[in-house]
């Protein structure tokens, strides 16, 4: 660890389960820094760099995006997919974190080159639990060219 | 020119007695000609030979002592009451005695001759030559005798010819009429039967038997025949009508026939309603080709030729795995006369005689455009289910997650003694559970509009408008948005409370999505579009860009997470558009080029069906 806070981008438009997120993020002692966007193509805008997200000292190019599936505007999927086609996008780790447990959807998500693909879970004791571990392997444990 | 063997039989029958009549006649006239010389000329020669010995009997004398006035007294005598014009003795040397007939220019030869006869046209010339009783030659006798004229003797013949044509005809005549009514009657009474028969196809009719000969036989054999023919005649009509019956009953099932070359030998009533064409205008003419989709044919004889390994075009396409005895059942596309396009499920069978030859095929088809279409409805509805049970559970779980997070996070806080955060963790708690139960309300409301409709009324359009707006007075109000309405709206026959919904969601949306517009303004209104009613509420708003056209109408689809409501209202216009009947879209160039939701509203209402549904 090199003590550089990781740069997470959260990726939902419910900012109820944003807020979850962030709270079991920081209770994970994992330094990280996590930003938040609420649809598809702030998403994209985003990784991008472009827009109100160009100055990358404050939107820095994140180590892991938590993607939620069902996004207005540009859905999930979509920003999924135009990232796993971007070369320079294409290395950043996508988990897909969503409300959605349809097969259908995990198997769309892994045809398009998702890293993780996690259901959120109803009870608060297993979303902290799941939180944790996420932060833990892909923060600490996993190990990525950035 | 017509042949003598094309004539009736009656005329054949005239011609012959005619012809027999003539050689009859010819028979006459020979029998004339041979009786003029063998049995006339001979007996006038005889006869005048016979005058001529009474004549030497009684000249003879006379000439022995030369008394010649005796010899002219006996010519006179003997001669004038006969037809002898001219008599002359002679002696061994010169004319001695002459006997003429008054008036008559004809002089005796000056010399005589040796006996003989000689006949002229109107007279016969003999010589006799006359002795003594002691059978010396002492003269010759000429005479010269008038033949009866041959007109008289023509006349005879004549009558004759006459006598015999007459016979001829008496006999011609009752044998004609023996042939009429013995040959020429039961002949033309069967033909008659016959024609009737072929005619009127009239079994029923009988040739009259009225003798034992070949010809009542020929009749009764003939009605015989005609009772056996009549027979199987109903029999096969009778066969062919059920079979008819069978074909023509199936008015639900296309039955095309065909030879062994795809030329069309029958076309069934369920054929001539579906397809369009009438029997007789394709059978013996159009090979069944003519009502299979082109391509479709091009593209299965692609792949026959591939799986048969051969070339395989055209009609034998639509019959080369019947002919190899493989199932040929399959759905394909039919093209009716109008050029209209159904599905069919199509069963080609091949029709074998007794030897195993093919004698055509026969292909069964059923339309089963409806059952495609309700097979293609009824996937439509399921995948539409299946969107909602996703949309469902994901936007139902999603304030669950929100609600068991924030009690978790409450709990522990609690049991840690940390306070500040637990006021706005209970306001998130309760959002969501507002979320939820707004989530379940319109849910329920979602799928009244599947279920309940209310009974179609008139509505005048302009009313229901002015009631919307009256309805939304204070958001439009508080907003400040203009709203113009069309003012000659038509009515339409629909469910108001739920057409009143539809307007006041589009409504409602159009204020909501203004996105800072400095004059907002919307118009209600309608236009003619290819022949149908188009209304449509257009705002000069945010607007919608291409690619959101059709999401905006999904269950809970928002395009703004921020703004106020569930994302239910257009999926509900939808359905309840849909549930008309209607379609409903959207019409926009794309940011702050405004909106224009345009919806249609067909003349019938919601079916009783659909209201069960």
């Amino acid at each position: 660890m090199n003590g550089e806070p990781l740069t997470i981008l959260l990726v939902e438009d419910n900012a109820d389960h944003a807020e979850l997120v962030k709270r079991n993020l920081e209770d994970s002692k994992v330094a990280n820094q996590l930003h938040h966007v609420e649809d598809g193509e702030a998403a994209l805008d985003y990784l991008h760099g472009r827009g109100v997200y160009a100055d990358r000292a404050r939107y820095p190019r994140p180590h892991l995006v938590l993607l939620d599936l069902r996004l207005p505007r540009i859905d999930g999927l979509e920003v999924l997919k135009q990232v796993k086609s971007d070369p320079q996008l294409r290395t950043i780790p996508v988990v897909v974190l969503t409300t959605s447990d349809a097969e259908r959807d995990m198997a769309l998500a892994y045809e398009h080159n998702a890293n993780s693909y996690l259901t959120k879970p109803v009870d608060f004791g297993r979303f902290s639990v799941l939180l944790k571990d996420l932060g833990f392997y892909w923060l600490a444990w996993n190990r990525s060219p950035v | 020119m017509t042949s003598p063997f094309h004539l009736s039989l009656r005329r054949k029958l005239i011609g012959l007695i005619l012809l027999s009549s003539v050689l009859a006649l010819l028979c006459v006239t020979l029998a004339a000609v041979f009786f003029e010389t063998t049995t006339f000329r001979p007996r006038v020669v005889e006869s005048l030979n016979a005058e001529a010995g009474v004549l030497e009997e009684v000249l003879s004398a006379s000439l022995d002592f030369e008394l010649k006035d005796a010899a002219r007294r006996g010519l006179n005598r003997h001669c004038s009451d006969r037809n002898i014009v001219l008599a002359a003795l002679y002696n061994t040397e010169s004319l001695f005695a002459v006997y003429q007939r008054t008036n008559t220019a004809v002089n005796p030869p000056p010399f005589p001759e040796a006996s003989g006869h000689v006949f002229t046209a109107q007279q016969l010339a003999l010589w006799r030559p006359v002795r003594n009783h002691e059978g010396d030659l002492i003269g010759h006798l000429y005479l010269l005798q008038d033949l009866p004229p041959l007109r008289a003797r023509l006349t005879q013949y004549s009558i004759m010819a006459g006598a015999v044509l007459l016979a001829l005809a008496v006999v011609g005549g009752v044998l004609m009429s023996g042939v009429r009514q013995y040959f020429l009657r039961p002949l033309a009474a069967l033909v008659d039967t016959a024609v009737r028969v072929t005619r009127h196809n009239d079994y029923g009719v009988r040739a009259p038997v009225h003798r034992d000969d070949e010809l009542g036989q020929l009749a009764a054999a003939f009605n015989r025949m005609l009772s056996v023919v009549g027979q199987r005649d109903a029999a096969l009509r009778e066969a062919s009508t059920r079979i008819q019956n069978v074909f023509n009953s199936a008015t639900e099932v296309i039955i095309v026939a065909t030879n062994p070359k795809g030329l069309i030998t029958v076309f069934n009533a369920g054929a001539e309603r579906i397809l369009g064409y009438r029997a007789d205008e394709v059978v013996g003419r159009q090979t069944v080709e003519m009502f299979h989709l082109g391509s479709e044919i091009e593209e299965r004889a692609a792949a026959l030729s591939g799986r048969l390994g051969r070339k395989i075009e055209g009609f034998e396409t639509l019959v080369a795995l019947t002919r190899s005895d493989q199932p040929e059942a399959r759905e394909c596309t039919f093209v009716r006369k109008d050029g209209t396009q159904l599905k069919v499920h199509l069963v080609v069978t091949v029709m074998q005689d007794e030897q195993g030859g093919i004698t055509g095929y026969l292909g069964v088809a059923s339309d089963i455009t409806e059952l495609k279409r309700k097979e293609e409805e009824l996937q439509r509805k399921n995948a539409e289910l299946e969107r909602f049970t996703y949309t469902v559970s994901h936007d139902l779980k999603s304030p669950l997650i929100t609600i068991k997070g924030f009690t978790g996070a409450l709990t522990q806080d609690v049991a840690a003694g940390r306070h500040q955060r637990l006021e706005g963790d209970l306001k998130r708690i309760a959002a969501a559970t507002d979320k939820m139960a707004d989530l379940l309300n319109d849910l329920l409301e979602l799928s009244r509009v599947g279920r309940i409709v209310n009974p179609p009324v008139d509505v005048p359009l302009g009313d229901l408008v002015r009631e919307v707006l009256e309805l939304l007075d204070g958001p439009v109000r508080e907003s400040g948005v203009a709203v113009a309405v069309q003012p000659d709206l038509p009515s339409m026959h629909c469910d108001r409370q739920r057409l009143s919904e539809v307007y006041q969601n589009l409504v409602e949306n159009a204020i909501r999505y203004m996105g800072g517009q400095p004059e907002p303004r919307i118009e209600i209104g309608m236009r003619n579009q290819d022949g149908s009613r188009v209304f449509f509420v257009r705002d000069n708003g945010l607007g919608i860009e291409p690619r959101y056209h059709e999401t905006v109408f999904g269950l809970f689809n928002k395009l703004d997470a921020k703004t106020p409501g569930t994302g239910i209202g257009l999926a509900l216009a939808r359905r309840i558009i849909e549930v008309h009947g209607g379609k409903i879209w959207v019409e926009s160039e794309g940011l702050k080029k405004g909106s224009t939701f345009c919806f249609t509203l067909p003349s019938t209402p919601p079916s009783r069906k659909e209201k069960q549904a």
